[in-house]
């Protein structure tokens, strides 16, 4: 392939596209981007074997159309050195050469038959959701997935989508997020029937790029795969294998006792009760009764703490043990002037915390 | 087509087309043989013809289509071969976590998924135990492959969960034929190391090397000087071993071929002393080694031979490889005394 370009147009796609390269050893043609110049538009492309994005080169003239592997790290390195906004860029199996006034860079490359392609986005069934909404819903609940456990289908998180109801659920099996929002379908596109995982990583690369604010994301989840289309790329992700748990039947059915937290306050308490919990005990007794939450915490070394804020409760009083840093970690994604409430029913059920009408979380107390 | 690339394993071929022709492929199997005789390939092949995507009737790989290509590339997303690292002595925990992330994604390709785990004679007990899991019930559409040299190597556990498929050693004619392929064209160097190669076309490539032959001239000169030469030539000995690379990985792999080489010139030598024929020492070494015979008789040279093995397992065990070769050299010089009789 042959390509007029302009420089910070092609600056802006490699970098976008170098997410999806994985760090970690693997084929050294997987460290490359993958250029596709056909029909006067230039796609570049990046995988890791799980994930991958897809996009549009802006800016670009075609002189000759073609597949090439261009390499990534010095094509970067050069495209943010060179002075110039227009270069020449020269790419077949078997070198890359990129031409400006006065330079000339020429890498050798590789047979773009051998880098596996990113599907495209040309669906008409799909889901659409506003991006600040998906970014939140994913903040919400991509904390909670398991890592390296041997229950991979929890290693990621569950999506529902079904007529204008997106939801997110993820579990480590000691703790639970489910976070809900609004989604508009296309050509009735559904999830029912089925439970769609998408890996963490996949979930946590999709954030990153829904930093503006104001894009709408269009999804499309197959039996395999998924494919989010954002305004800039497409990222697209294989599903985890395996069985979600049914995550509705744990949600308690008993209505038990409700307390309101205010999230900043809260979490401050926590975090200094938390300060003498030491590694083998990781536990902070919350009791709750007289309208006031006492925390204690004792440490096999650490020593002890006790921490009290005000809440309204007067009910029979109720002690429950929990892990500290599953709660910390909710609380830190919550806004901190927002409220929570608190379900319990005793010290031995789980507890749920809902923050306003789209987002509970559920957590296991320690016996 | 593909399928043509493994040599010698005909039956299993056809046994595998046909099993896959009725949908009866297992899930797991532990491919058991000596290194050298052609697992990984046949692995490659069986992979191939499970994920291509070629239009045919056949269980093979059409080398035409992407998925092929993608997998001769080493880049098919629904195909993983992993590999010890070369510096690491144990098929580590961290490696299978690997294999076990991958394998539990959906397949990227929709024709199923291939995880071949190679140098499983090394895996330790934490890394097998984490695959027992997985192994009895892998995920729909996937199937395993452990490579290993014998199933005494694994746990009964990881046996018991694999169908075992154990490759033969190859004629000699056929090993000739695979090294005249290879482009070696001297008739009675094949002969010497198909002879040499015990059934496996890896390892008479892996003897091909003509510094290796350099080293065995060597060796047969150090074997005819009275009084062996024993310390010089253990030196001389670890500076060819360390000549194969930095890696120890190479220098075992090296060491190992060596003593393949010594071990087959004391095995001549026994035959000598019986009146048969040397299978690879020319006439010209045949004397030397007849006056070795002369020198010692024939049960020194059968204990010469079981010490030299015992150093082959030492290199396999990880020992030092100066401390392998200088006992060994030390064992060489006194089994050699005529005195010793």
């Amino acid at each position: 392939m042959k390509a007029f370009c302009h420089r910070e147009g092609l600056l802006a796609a490699c970098q976008l596209a170098s997410a999806a390269i994985p760090s970690r050893d693997v084929k050294p043609i997987l460290k490359n981007i993958k250029a596709i110049a056909d029909q006067g538009r230039c796609t570049l492309m990046a995988t890791d074997l799980e994930l991958g994005i897809r996009l549009d080169v802006l800016g670009l003239t075609i002189q000759e159309p073609g597949e090439a592997i261009l390499p990534a790290q010095r094509l970067l390195a050069i495209l943010r050195e060179a002075q110039e906004n227009d270069l020449n860029l020269e790419a077949d199996s078997s070198s890359c050469v990129v031409r400006g006034q006065g330079m000339e860079f020429e890498m050798p490359s590789d047979d773009p038959s051998h880098f596996p392609d990113i599907p495209t986005f040309n669906e008409d069934k799909y889901h659409e959701i506003a991006g600040s909404t998906l970014r939140e819903m994913i903040r919400r609940t991509v904390f909670a997935t398991a890592d390296e456990s041997t229950r991979y289908s929890m290693t990621g998180v569950l999506w529902e989508l079904d007529g204008d109801t997106i939801k997110l659920v993820a579990t480590d099996g000691r703790r639970l997020a489910l976070a809900q929002g609004t989604a508009k379908a296309h050509g009735d596109h559904t999830t029912r029937g089925q439970t769609p995982v998408v890996p963490t990583k996949a979930m946590q690369l999709l954030e990153r790029n829904l930093q503006d604010d104001g894009q709408t994301i269009r999804v499309c989840l197959r039996p395999n795969e998924v494919l989010f289309r954002t305004e800039l790329a497409v990222i697209y992700s294989r599903l985890v294998e395996g069985r979600f748990p049914d995550y509705r039947a744990v949600f308690p059915k008993k209505q038990g006792i409700k307390v309101t937290l205010p999230v900043g306050p809260f979490q401050a308490a926590v975090r200094q009760a938390a300060i003498m919990t030491d590694d083998d005990s990781k536990r902070v007794t919350f009791s709750f009764g007289n309208d006031r939450l006492t925390l204690l915490a004792q440490g096999q070394t650490a020593g002890r703490s006790k921490v009290e804020m005000p809440v309204t409760y007067d009910g029979k009083k109720v002690d429950i043990n929990f892990n500290p840093s599953f709660l910390i970690e909710m609380l830190r994604v919550l806004p901190p002037d927002a409220e929570l409430t608190l379900d319990l029913i005793d010290g031995a059920t789980p507890a749920l915390f809902r923050s306003g009408s789209n987002y509970s979380y559920l957590v296991m107390p320690l016996t | 087509m593909s399928w043509q690339r493994v040599r010698g394993h005909d039956a299993l071929i056809t046994s595998f087309q046909r099993v896959a022709s009725r949908g009866r492929l297992a899930h797991a199997y532990l491919f058991v043989g000596p290194s050298g005789i052609g697992k990984r390939l046949f692995a490659l092949e069986l992979a191939k013809a499970l994920l291509c995507e070629g239009q045919h009737d056949q269980f093979e790989g059409c080398d035409h289509c992407p998925g092929c290509a993608l997998l001769e590339a080493g880049t098919h997303p629904d195909f993983l071969l992993m590999q010890k690292p070369p510096e690491d002595m144990e098929f580590r925990i961290a490696l299978m976590r690997e294999i076990l992330d991958r394998i539990y994604l959906k397949p990227a390709r929709g024709r199923g998924k291939v995880a071949i785990l190679d140098d499983a004679d090394d895996l330790n007990d934490e890394a097998a135990n984490a695959f027992l899991k997985t192994l009895e019930e892998p995920p729909p559409g996937s199937l395993l492959v452990l490579l290993g040299t014998s199933t005494d190597r694994q746990l009964p556990t990881i046996v018991s969960r694999c169908q075992v498929v154990r490759f033969a050693p190859l004629s000699e004619t056929l090993v000739d034929k695979v090294l005249a392929e290879q482009g070696i064209d001297d008739p009675t160097q094949r002969q010497r190391l198909a002879a040499l190669s015990e059934g496996c076309p890896g390892t008479a490539l892996a003897l091909s090397d003509p510094a290796l032959w350099e080293f065995r001239r060597d060796l047969i000169r150090c074997l005819a000087t009275q009084p062996l030469q024993g310390v010089e030539f253990s030196r001389k000995w670890m500076e060819f071993l360390e000549e194969a690379g930095k890696e120890s990985k190479l220098q075992r792999r090296r060491a190992a071929l060596c003593l393949q080489l010594l071990v087959s010139l004391l095995q001549d030598a026994l035959r000598c002393s019986v009146g048969s024929t040397p299978r690879v020492a020319s006439a010209e070494e045949t004397e030397v080694l007849v006056a070795v015979v002369h020198r010692i008789g024939t049960d020194p040279l059968l204990r010469l031979i079981e010490r030299t093995l015992q150093a082959d397992e030492q290199v396999e065990r990880y020992l030092q490889l100066v401390l392998i070769l200088e006992a060994l050299m030390d064992a060489l010089t006194q089994g050699l005394e005529p005195a010793h009789r």
